[in-house]
């Protein structure tokens, strides 16, 4: 699959209201789809593939085939357990399936809007920025596969004086970075794992790009706050901690770094993607271990947080 | 919780900004063991004055009627039995009990008798009885047999008001039934003249030679009032000196010599200390309490009038800031032994025992400064130690409060217990002018009740819930032609034939039904208000609770006789948001897209949305646009339902018109307490996809699980609304999970969301900060949750002591996460 990109036209999921977790303030977050990355506990994985995807609730499903009649492009038939399977080659997004059903077991996630669109729906939150220094985030997936729609709705945004932020995973040419940032106040940069092949394990991918582009950041001037997820038993060993640690204290513009702890709130939309969830061993954080891996990233002199 | 160090808060509070809080009780025992007793008591019915009003009715009987309410009140107060509680600073009770409620039989006594035997039976808001009780109160039944309010009213209501309320469009609320309350008394003044200064100015009054008999009515029954109110402080004044002389502890017995001496000069003039004031103010409560049995009798902008009180003791020395909080919140627990019974019927409109008392601090002084001052934050300090439902505490605020001020909400709303509630001076004061009044007296402005709001000292009675009208029956009515399809009762038809079958050919003719019903229902609420008006005038005359309001001894009437200065009154309207989410259904689905007929909607809602073909309406129903999710679609709709209902006001006048006070008109308020679950019980399916018997909205709030945006849309949505015409209340209920207030960063978001709110030009707003699971888990297992109190309406109540409908419908309400 080939990253989408028209400048014109950008996919997204939803605009998240009152997002308190993705930079200062209150803040609407813009939700992208399409990313380079698959990271094994991706609690977005809808965001994933770079087209709408349909999503079906097993458990509402009556199974009475309303919605394989009524899919114009034939993408949907029973499997054997009489549930519905989804074809996602011929699957385009449509909906006219998801009103058909009267169960509403199934959703659309991602839809094309224009810069026009969200910026008019962005700027409804106008007087929450004013007062809480809040602003507009760009999350995802990943947000600068979209970088030239972004940096139009981002630059409408400075033109009204609004704060804008970018959530990236950095595994992006440059060129898509330089696009966007004349428009953006502040990078949200993830560093998943420092160790090269654990990072391709854990999300398809080697981290050398991402290191890369965070050091460009870093010359650039562009004040950053690096984002740690944590998996316990996967990316969480002091060495890999320090490890990661070692590459954020030399960039000399992050002022925050939070850590995110492993949760399973996404898992329910594994299912209704039809994919399998590979963590299913891994347990949450407890609250002392937690604080140990705080009290190490603490111990470097950045402002830290957890959960940003 | 964390200890309260009352040395840290005495040095904190010079410097107000700084002033930190530490949540918990500790550092003042007695508080803990008042409110411990107090929780400890078990609300009861009270027989001793109904038999003392009924001995004194006896006597009185062809005399006038405010004399004869003068004479009874003196006759109770002179001889009901009284006490002065453990460890209490401040006195007087209402009934024979800590949390008893007296029985009102002037008003009505046949749904007492009827009730007798259920009161301890009841699913919330229960009332013990004992048998000697239930005797003494059958045994006055019958001299009441004709003389009541209620059957005054009842005999006037015309058949048509009649059969608008069995179609369950109006509910005639308390005002039939009971007295009015809703006085806010110039307490400046009684704290400056005490009732003798008053009875004085009645005096000079009695020897003018112009008066009227009515005149000469009210300033003899006046006379009488104020004497008999002068009279029971000396009672517990010789009742603490009785115990003072029996107490072997020095220190309760310096206590009791000192409420002794504080009741024995009370009211012949200024009051002397801090002390004196709280104990001025409490019998200002307590007495109009005994004297009607109203509620939302309230306390105006308290931190301002006792300031100069606190202020001239922490000078001289006398009173130390721990001392001064802790009395403030001996008062506060104090207010929460008085208790009011209601008839079933009533109760299910207004649950959890509220009193509905609003005391209200911070905002903007009528020169246009900011009023906030160190009793500001005393009183949230007292609050946190209290938790109990009364006072119900409100903050005003506005460009010009301190940030400590809206720090130190916060961090009370934080606590989760629903107090306070915030009202936002940059639109109700503009509120307050376009009903009229000046911009200096509008800045004066306090919450009588839950959001009403009225002029403190100045104002007549009730602000706000005359007859209640239920927008989501009058829609269902529209749609069927003028029938209510429960009674199948029909008043008038939208296209001139009898029988339900009705067809629309546009939105607009849709429109202009429902605006010719709610012209047609608000006037017979109208017309039902002035009926009780008419009768209150008579059976609630309050020589007593006029006496302590500005214009009444001037003019020598009551305030029900036209004695306010200012008099507007409200009906609550409840549902706005259900009519605009629903109208906005119609609108789309029915006329816009047209991919339902109007058939086949309004068979889908006779069917309550059963079967397939209905279901698949009901989805369509759903994806409509809901108020609360910042939509102009439907926004724009839910607030032309409040200009249809505001444009008809300027032609409604109270029954006061003409008599002397300013205004005499009606204003808006969706101040509706919990009467949108009972209300909701007697709705049908609505178009925007809601089940017959759900709900109907609270307040301005959008409907139960309709805003999936988050708080902004839902603030947002809620400013499109006419809120500077709201002159009668505006209420929006906000559900936050704890979570989302967890730590300090959090806690500066929730302050900007408030401060959003302000500047967006919301009216009011509260908060519920609780989660579900503890909701959902206190509704199976009220025993662990004795103390859970949550926001019902525009007041506070204990979770367990809800009915069960109540509690599901504040469980429904969505839960606000920040994500």
């Amino acid at each position: 699959m080939l990253p989408m990109y028209n400048p014109a036209r950008g996919l997204i999921s939803t605009v998240q209201k009152y997002s308190t977790k993705d930079g200062p303030g209150i803040r609407d977050t813009v939700f992208f789809k399409g990313c380079p990355l698959g990271c094994l506990w991706c609690s977005n994985p809808e965001l994933i593939r770079p087209v709408p995807d349909l999503l079906y609730s097993r458990e509402k499903c009556a199974h009475c085939g309303t919605c394989l009649s009524a899919s114009p492009k034939e993408a949907l038939s029973f499997d054997e357990a009489g549930y519905v399977w989804v074809d996602h080659l011929k699957c385009d997004g449509c909906g006219v399936c998801v009103d058909a059903c009267p169960n509403s077991a199934l959703e659309i996630a991602g839809k094309f809007v224009t810069v026009e669109e969200v910026t008019k729906e962005v700027l409804k939150d106008r007087v929450f920025y004013q007062t809480s220094n809040g602003g507009v985030t760009f999350s995802g997936g990943e947000p600068l596969w979209q970088a030239g729609f972004v940096a139009q709705v981002a630059r409408n945004l400075k033109n009204e004086g609004i704060h804008t932020a970018l959530d990236t995973a950095g595994h992006v040419g440059w060129c898509r970075f330089e696009e966007v940032l004349p428009y953006i106040d502040l990078v949200l940069y993830d560093i998943k794992a420092a160790d090269h092949n654990l990072h391709r394990q854990l999300t398809g991918q080697e981290n050398d790009v991402i290191v890369m582009n965070a050091q460009l950041l870093a010359q650039h001037g562009m004040p950053m706050h690096v984002r740690l997820v944590l998996i316990p038993g996967l990316n969480d060993s002091d060495e890999e901690i320090k490890g990661r640690m070692q590459i954020v204290s030399e960039l000399d513009t992050v002022q925050q770094v939070d850590l995110l702890p492993y949760h399973r709130y996404g898992i329910g939309k594994y299912a209704r993607l039809g994919l399998d969830y590979s963590l299913m061993e891994v347990q949450e954080y407890s609250e002392e271990r937690l604080a140990e891996i705080e009290a190490l990233v603490r111990s470097y002199g950045i402002k830290t947080t957890i959960g940003g | 919780m964390v200890t309260a160090k009352p040395d840290q808060l005495s040095s904190a509070i010079p410097g107000i900004e700084n002033m930190l809080y530490e949540y918990g009780g500790e550092g003042f025992p007695r508080v803990r063991r008042v409110r411990a007793d107090l929780m400890a008591a078990v609300p009861a019915i009270c027989p001793e004055r109904a038999l003392l009003i009924t001995e004194s009715y006896r006597e009185t009987e062809g005399q006038p009627m405010v004399l004869r309410r003068a004479k009874a009140l003196e006759r109770i107060l002179a001889n009901m039995s009284i006490f002065i509680e453990k460890d209490q600073l401040i006195v007087g009770n209402q009934a024979g009990q800590v949390r008893a409620a007296p029985i009102f039989p002037e008003y009505s006594i046949d749904w007492v008798i009827e009730e007798l035997d259920r009161f301890d039976q009841r699913s919330g808001d229960v009332f013990a009885i004992s048998e000697d009780t239930k005797e003494k109160l059958r045994g006055i039944q019958a001299f009441w047999q004709g003389k009541t309010h209620q059957e005054a009213v009842y005999a006037d209501i015309s058949e048509t008001n009649m059969a608008a309320q069995r179609q369950n469009v109006i509910h005639r609320g308390g005002i039939s039934m009971s007295g009015d309350g809703h006085i806010i008394p110039n307490h400046e003044k009684v704290l400056a003249l005490g009732y003798r200064g008053l009875q004085k100015q009645v005096q000079e009054n009695l020897q003018r030679d112009d008066l009227t008999e009515e005149q000469r009515d009210f300033y003899q029954a006046a006379e009488i009032s104020l004497g008999a109110a002068i009279h029971f402080a000396r009672r517990y004044a010789e009742l603490a000196e009785e115990m003072a002389r029996q107490e072997s502890d020095p220190q309760r017995k310096a206590e009791l010599e000192q409420i002794a001496a504080v009741n024995r000069r009370i009211f012949e003039g200024k009051a002397q200390s801090f002390h004196e004031a709280l104990q001025v103010v409490y019998y200002c409560h307590l007495i109009m309490m005994i004297e009607s049995n109203g509620h939302s009798f309230s306390f105006g902008r308290f931190d301002q009038y006792v300031y100069p009180y606190y202020q001239a003791d922490i000078e001289a020395g006398r009173l130390t800031n721990p001392q001064a909080l802790e009395l403030i919140t001996l008062f506060f627990i104090k207010l929460n032994s008085l208790n009011k019974v209601r008839p079933w019927d009533h109760t299910e409109f207004g649950v959890g025992y509220p009193l509905y008392s609003n005391l209200m601090v911070g905002g903007m002084k009528a020169d246009g400064t900011d009023g906030t001052n160190p009793v500001t934050y005393l009183s949230l300090r007292a609050m946190d130690l209290t938790r109990l439902p009364e006072p119900n505490l409100s903050v005003r605020y506005w460009a010009g409060s301190p940030r400590a001020l809206l720090n130190e909400s916060a961090r009370l709303i934080r606590e989760g217990f629903g107090m306070p509630s915030l009202f936002a001076d940059e639109t109700v004061i503009p509120a307050m002018m376009s009903i009229g009044l000046p911009e200096e007296v509008a800045r004066d402005y306090a919450s009588m009740g839950c959001v009403e709001v009225a002029i403190p000292g100045r104002w007549g009675h009730r602000a706000t819930g005359m007859t209640y009208i239920n927008f989501g029956k009058i829609l269902e009515i529209v749609l069927n032609n003028g029938t209510d399809p429960a009674s199948g009762i029909q008043l008038m038809s939208v296209n001139g034939q009898s029988g339900r079958e009705v067809h629309f050919n546009s939105y607009d003719e849709v429109w202009e039904a429902w605006k010719k019903f709610l012209k047609f229902y608000t006037d017979l609420a109208v017309e039902s208000d002035a009926i009780c008006d008419r009768h209150l005038k008579v059976f609630d005359a309050d020589p007593f609770g006029s006496s302590l309001v500005d214009k009444s001894i001037e003019r020598g009437k009551t305030l029900k006789n036209g004695g306010g200065e200012f008099d507007f009154v409200s009906q609550s309207t409840i549902g706005t948001s259900i009519i605009g989410d629903a109208l906005a259904v119609v609108r789309k689905l029915v006329f816009d897209d047209q991919s339902v007929t109007f058939e086949q909607l309004r068979a889908a809602l006779d069917a309550n949305w059963e079967g397939a073909e209905n279901q698949k309406i009901r989805k369509l129903a759903l994806a409509v646009p809901k108020f609360g999710n910042d939509e102009d679609y439907v926004d724009e709709i839910v607030a032309d339902v409040y200009d249809s209902y505001l444009d008809l006001l300027p032609g409604y006048h109270n029954a006061r018109y003409g008599q002397g006070p300013i205004g005499c008109g009606y204003t808006m308020s969706t101040s509706n307490i919990s009467s949108y679950v009972p209300y909701g019980m007697d709705v049908g399916a609505t178009p925007d996809g809601r089940y017959a018997g759900q709900p109907v909205n609270e307040g301005a709030s959008p409907c139960l699980g309709a805003d999936k945006q988050g708080p902004t849309a839902v603030l947002k949505s809620v400013s499109k609304l006419p809120n500077q015409r709201m002159a009668g209340g505006q209420l929006l209920n906000m559900k936050f999970s704890p979570n989302v207030l967890k730590g300090d960063d959090n806690l500066e978001k929730f302050i900007a969301l408030l401060e959003a709110n302000r500047l967006l030009g919301n009216f009011h707003i509260q908060f519920n900060i609780v989660d579900s699971a503890e909701l959902r888990d206190a509704r199976l297992h009220p025993e662990k949750h004795p103390n859970l109190m949550v926001r019902v309406a525009g007041y506070c109540a204990l979770f367990t002591s809800l009915i069960p409908e109540v509690q599901d419908a504040i469980i429904a309400r969505t839960e606000q996460q920040g994500l």
